[in-house]
């Protein structure tokens, strides 16, 4: 009987010289006491040494597949195949199996099988040992186990979140350093040519106009049509012509151009990198890609340290990761904690009216811890959920800013608050800022302008239009005719009075003020 | 709305660990991986430190960190070390309280945020690892005084059940350079640990695989002295039983975990150990002792056997 | 933050200064012939007056509706006069009122709290800026209140000269003692006798005891020798106390004179013995059964003086000197009734002092109650119970013992 045992190194066939010891397989081990007595039962017959570990990895795991490995072909092939009665004695009773239907050999797997199996086990240095140290068994198993260990975690180099945190480390590290070098350049080439560096406020493009020019009597002739803008190349022309900086030698241009060589590989490393950080965190976050931005989201990973650590944080410590200073100033001196952490620069939050950022940022942050354990945790990577929860915070948002604008009118689902009474102060204060020189006629209908310029902001209170200074008509005609110029305000598109909402009260006054003259001004000089 | 395991960077974690002293004192880098040298606290880890695999235990350290504002070993204090009865064991006797001690193979890394001591012998520095009995099977089973757990320098260990690889760490610690940890995990989430935690020492070969099909990593494994099994599951004696007819040595040892609930949670804890060593006997294993795991765990017994013990003459 | 308290309690003081001013305008301009009804808003406005006013006093702020230039408008004369009449109106209504005022001590102080407590510095230091007139007048006020509660609580009695018979007395004791110092030696002896009556039979006793003595002097035997010493002791103490006579001592609560008696008695006890029965017995060394039941009692009581003297000490508590001789005789006879009460031994409960059980309770459901109670220590001391690691491990509290093995071997 031929008896296969599959080791780290390779396959070894042993032929089994006294059949009858597996009758009495409860003593066996007897004989396998020592290594002498070992080899007298069993003899090496081959052994099929694997190459390399993904030979090994693959030899281990190609019987998942009922397929066999080339290497245990070519044992079979070799050796037993020559031997019609040959009996095969595996270990693994599906690996039988295989063998049987692949090359009809007959291949037995019992306990006494397993028995002798273990036994070899023991003494298996003593028989490899011509063949294979024990050292590099040693190895070999090692790291065939991680590799195996790998393949099963479905360990991708892809997907290691190592790679971003250094990478957007590096970028934060070569922007300072460009800031640098950037400066330097504008202030030693300043020494020469200092108007430049007011003239164009583009580093690269400073840098490369320096590079180009050289020293500032080379403006004229040079051609920068395709580094700058045609009114920037006029002023820079003419101001090279009017410079008052002072002359420098041909040594200091050639150092000077050397910083801008420098300067420019920087530029040019730096959008590299973006790129490629930008292609990593495609591949290892996807959803927080769609959700915050590239940027943000590798920022969140390098603040919390890896993905999986990030994705355990709830979403509101997600909504203020980077904040932590004036969190816990706030926490002691028991103020507000702060609104938005890294997640402000994310693209939704900052493209939201201020009063809204607030809302967003947690509504994002909510939506994004959600994304990053699906990142962090799931087995396939999958940007479904990214792009459904960014078309909904997209709609939110949109009715955010319409339910603002929506309830002043006051219909349908969003119906117009009726604000308490409390208690108004009654004292009033006689504000000199309303008196105004002009004919009382004209001032009325300005007034009812200026009241329905103001639809757009949220109904103010009694106050106010106290002190606006009208009569108690006016605030009745405000209402009614509040619809019609909205209306009005929209076809006429007048005057941009998109004063943020986020104002007061306190400068409501102050801001009629600035509109009456402002009409007042305008009407003058038409 | 304080978030849970956050750190200022730079700053020292929650439980006062002090700077790594010199006679005795304690230190603690946090967790692993952390690349930047001469940075303690808790703040740096793998952050901007060395590569760490894909769901690398960040959160590792934070989780010690919390609470206690007790006394014993606070960071800087003294402790005179000593060996255990056990070969590669070691007792930390500070000032009010006792610590169970592995040497660390790793030297300066903390697997699970644990404390390490650093003793001076001489011109060397040896550096310790605290054992803690909450949180291992084992070192709860040699602190409540289990007769011999059989695991020495230089031995070959099976582990079922290695989880996220804490207790494997401190058994590869005793093993040491010449023993081998063979860490049988299962699943795939404290795989990745286990396998970051592999890569640091080389002797323990990690296996991603079911202990209940040992043939499917025989290729991986030699023939072992000891087997510790710590599965957790009703038919951990069957699972024990076959990892030993194919790798345990005749006359090696089993040390089994035994949790009352998960064999059967509606039976007796002493019927529930009576039975398993039942089933030990059947297998041919013989037991030799039994120690319950209190006051570090309810209900959970460590049974020792041995395996096919050589005939009495 | 200070700036904003500041701000705050000058607001308030804002507020509230108007109105006081406004009701001293009113009061200095309007109605000073008075009404019924202004006198009564005057008295109610008053506390609230001077409970506000002290602390604003003290701030130096700035009126918001300050009346100030009414001040300017009147001259000062005026102003001065109708303050004046103002504090005589205000004297004369609390007169009327007369308010029973109380001992108690917060009304001679003052009625704010910190008057009582704190060290009476002002924490505000008092601007000298602010009006001097109406310093003046509060100073005044205050000083009225007060006098007036003084006055109130002076009685006729507070105006008596205190008598002088008592001293007289004193100077008669004196005198007493001064003669004392001149006595000759005759009449020492004569005040002697006087105070001790006791000494003469007292010496007598002595010379008694000492015939005894003469003649227990050849004698032998232990039962002898305690007679012997009996006498002696009697002879000793009575000759003590003759000669504290003599030194002209005070010894009306010596303990001697206990001893005399103590003393006494047992020597009454040895007296009804004549001398040849102590010598007879003196033969018979073992005394086991030969004892006679008399003998018995003597020696019991011989024994055990301290009980006999348990009596003449009771007796002796209240008495003087010249009492204690008629109780010995007293004494003596009352002896044998008592012997039984007197001679208790002390029982084996006493000699053991054992603690009693506390008997387990009648009660079925307090009974499994301790039963439980006691399990659960027992329990205790066989497993450690099991703990969660609720703070970080810190290491074991009792330490680590390697040496000792607790697991259960198999056979």
């Amino acid at each position: 009987m031929l008896v296969l045992f599959e080791s780290a190194a390779g396959y070894a066939l042993f032929k089994l010289l006294d059949e009858a010891k597996l009758q009495d397989i409860d003593n066996i081990f007897k004989d396998f006491e020592t290594p002498e007595k070992a080899s007298k039962v069993l003899k090496l017959k081959h052994f099929e040494k694997f190459e390399d570990i993904n030979e090994a990895v693959a030899a281990n795991l190609i019987v998942e597949k009922d397929k066999v490995s080339k290497n245990l072909k070519r044992i079979i092939k070799k050796h037993i195949l020559k031997d019609a009665e040959a009996e095969l004695a595996v270990a693994d009773a599906k690996l039988g199996k295989l063998l049987k239907k692949d090359f009809d050999l007959n291949c037995v797997t019992n306990s006494a099988i397993l028995e002798l199996m273990r036994n070899i086990r023991s003494q298996l240095d003593s028989f490899i040992s011509p063949m294979v140290e024990a050292s590099h068994l040693a190895q070999m198993s090692l790291g065939l186990a991680h590799s195996l260990g790998r393949y099963k975690l479905k360990f991708s180099p892809d997907k290691v979140d190592t790679m971003i945190v250094q990478a957007v480390s590096l970028l934060d590290d070569v922007d300072k350093e460009l800031n640098n070098y950037v400066m330097r350049l504008r202030e030693w080439y300043g020494w020469h040519f200092p108007e430049l560096s007011k003239i164009i406020t583009d580093n690269l493009a400073y840098a490369r106009v320096v590079k180009t020019m050289g020293d500032r009597k080379n403006a004229a002739k040079q051609d920068l049509s395709e580094i700058l803008p045609e009114h920037l190349d006029k002023e820079m022309k003419w101001a090279a012509e009017i410079s008052m900086g002072t002359e420098i030698s041909t040594e200091d241009i050639f150092n000077i151009e050397n910083l801008c060589e420098q300067v420019i590989e920087m530029f040019k490393t730096r959008d590299e990198l973006w790129s490629y950080l930008k292609e990593r965190m495609a591949m290892v976050a996807p959803n927080l890609t769609i959700l915050c931005g590239e940027l943000v989201g590798a920022r969140l990973i390098a603040h919390a340290g890896s993905l999986l650590n990030l994705a355990k944080h709830p979403s509101s410590t997600v909504q203020i990761l980077g904040a932590e200073k004036a969190l816990f100033r706030a926490l002691k001196t028991k103020h507000d904690t702060p609104k938005y952490g890294l997640i402000y620069h994310a693209s939704l939050v900052g493209g939201a009216t201020p009063k809204n950022k607030g809302k967003l940022s947690r509504m994002l942050a909510a939506k994004a811890s959600l994304a990053i354990r699906v990142d962090a945790l799931s087995e396939t990577s999958d940007s479904t959920l990214g792009l459904e929860q960014r078309a909904k915070l997209e709609t939110r948002v949109r009715t955010l800013d319409e339910k603002a604008a929506r309830r002043i009118s006051g219909s349908g689902k969003f119906q117009v608050k009726q604000e308490k009474y409390g208690g108004v102060s009654e004292v009033k204060t006689f504000n000199p800022g309303m008196d105004s020189t002009i004919p009382y006629g004209k001032r009325k209908i300005k007034e009812e302008e200026e009241e329905g310029d103001e639809d757009v902001k949220p109904p103010k209170s009694k106050k106010r239009k106290e002190s606006s200074g009208g009569d108690a008509q006016e605030e009745v005609e405000e209402e009614t005719p509040k619809k019609k110029k909205k209306k009005s305000k929209k076809e006429t598109k007048e005057e941009p009075v998109e004063e943020p909402v986020a104002d007061g009260d306190a400068s409501g006054k102050k801001k009629k003020k600035k509109k009456k003259e402002k009409k007042e001004a305008d009407s003058d000089n038409e | 709305m304080a978030p849970p395991g956050f750190t200022p960077r730079g700053g020292r974690g929650r439980g006062g660990f002090g700077d790594r002293g010199g006679r005795g004192g304690f230190g603690d880098r946090g967790g692993r991986g952390g690349g930047r040298g001469g940075r303690g606290g808790f703040g740096d880890r793998g952050g901007r430190g060395g590569g760490r695999g894909r769901g690398g235990p960040g959160g590792r350290g934070g989780r010690g960190g919390r609470g206690g504002g007790r006394g014993g070993m606070r960071g800087g204090s003294k402790v005179a070390v000593e060996p255990h009865r056990y070969e590669g064991v070691f007792i930390g006797r500070g000032g009010k309280e006792d610590v169970l001690l592995t040497k660390n193979f790793a030297v300066g890394e903390s697997v699970y945020g644990e404390k390490r001591i650093s003793v001076e012998e001489g011109e060397t520095k040896i550096e310790y690892r605290a054992w803690n009995p909450f949180r291992s099977k084992l070192a709860a089973a040699i602190v409540g005084g289990v007769g011999n757990i059989h695991i020495k320098p230089g031995a070959k260990v099976l582990y079922l059940g290695a989880a996220s690889g804490t207790t494997v760490s401190h058994v590869s610690d005793i093993v040491g350079p010449d023993g081998l940890v063979y860490a049988v995990e299962f699943s795939h989430r404290s795989g990745r640990d286990l396998l970051n935690v592999a890569k640091k020492r080389t002797n323990i070969i990690p296996i991603i695989e079911d202990a209940r099909h040992p043939h499917k990593y025989r290729m991986l494994v030699g023939m072992v002295d000891v087997i510790f099994a710590d599965v957790a599951q009703p038919d951990q004696a069957r699972i024990v039983a076959v990892n030993a007819h194919s790798f345990l040595k005749n006359s090696g040892h089993v040390v089994i975990s035994i949790k009352a609930n998960c064999v059967d949670s509606t039976a007796e804890p002493a019927a529930v150990f009576a039975g398993e060593v039942e089933k030990m006997k059947q297998e041919k294993i013989k037991p030799i002792e039994q120690l319950t795991l209190e006051p570090y765990e309810r209900d959970h017994a460590v049974v020792v056997g041995k395996y096919r013990p050589p005939p009495k003459k | 933050m200070k700036n904003r308290r500041k701000t705050a309690n000058q607001n308030k003081k804002g507020r509230s200064l108007p109105k006081s001013d406004d009701s001293d305008s009113n009061e200095d301009v309007g109605d000073i012939f008075t009404d019924e009804i202004n006198d009564f808003t005057n008295e109610r406005n008053q506390v609230q007056r001077d409970l506000i006013d002290q602390p604003s006093d003290s701030e130096d702020e700035e009126e918001l509706f300050g009346l100030v230039d009414d001040d300017e408008e009147e001259s000062d004369e005026e102003i001065g006069e109708w303050s004046k009449r103002l504090k005589q109106i205000k004297f004369q209504a609390k007169l009327d009122k007369k308010k029973p005022i109380s001992d108690a001590p917060e009304k001679s102080w003052g009625n704010k709290r910190s008057d009582f407590y704190g060290s009476g510095v002002r924490r505000k230091p008092k601007e000298a800026e602010s009006d001097e007139d109406d310093e003046w007048t509060m100073e005044e006020k205050e000083i009225e209140k007060l006098q007036q509660k003084l006055d109130e609580d002076l009685d006729e009695d507070d105006f008596l000269i205190p008598t002088i018979p008592q001293k007289k007395v004193q100077e008669k004791e004196q005198k007493e003692l001064k003669i004392k110092r001149n006595l000759s030696s005759t009449e020492k002896e004569e005040l002697r006798k006087k105070l001790h009556p006791e000494a003469e039979p007292l010496r007598e006793e002595l010379n008694k005891c000492l015939e005894e003595l003469e003649r227990l002097k050849n004698l032998t035997g232990w039962k002898v020798q305690s007679r012997d010493t009996c006498f002696r002791m009697l002879a000793a103490n009575i000759a003590f106390y003759l000669h504290l006579i003599e030194a002209d001592e005070d010894c009306r609560g010596h303990p001697v004179l206990k001893r005399i008696v103590q003393w006494k008695k047992l020597s009454k006890l040895h007296e009804a013995i004549p001398l040849e029965h102590m010598e007879a017995s003196d033969e018979d060394e073992d005394n086991t059964g030969n004892e006679s039941v008399v003998e018995r009692r003597i020696l019991g009581d011989a024994a055990q003086p301290s009980h006999s003297a348990k009596k003449p000490r009771l007796a002796l508590e209240d008495s003087e000197e010249e009492d204690a001789a008629d109780e010995d005789m007293d004494e003596g006879e009352s002896l044998d009734p008592d012997a039984e009460l007197d001679n208790r031994p002390i029982t084996y409960e006493m000699e053991k002092n054992k603690q009693r059980k506390k008997a387990a309770p009648n009660n079925p459901r307090v009974k499994h109650r301790e039963k439980f109670r006691k399990a659960k220590i027992r329990r205790r001391g066989q497993i450690r119970e099991p703990k969660t690691e609720v703070y970080k491990y810190q290491g074991e509290a009792s330490g680590i013992r390697a040496g000792i093995t607790r697991s259960i071997k198999f056979k």
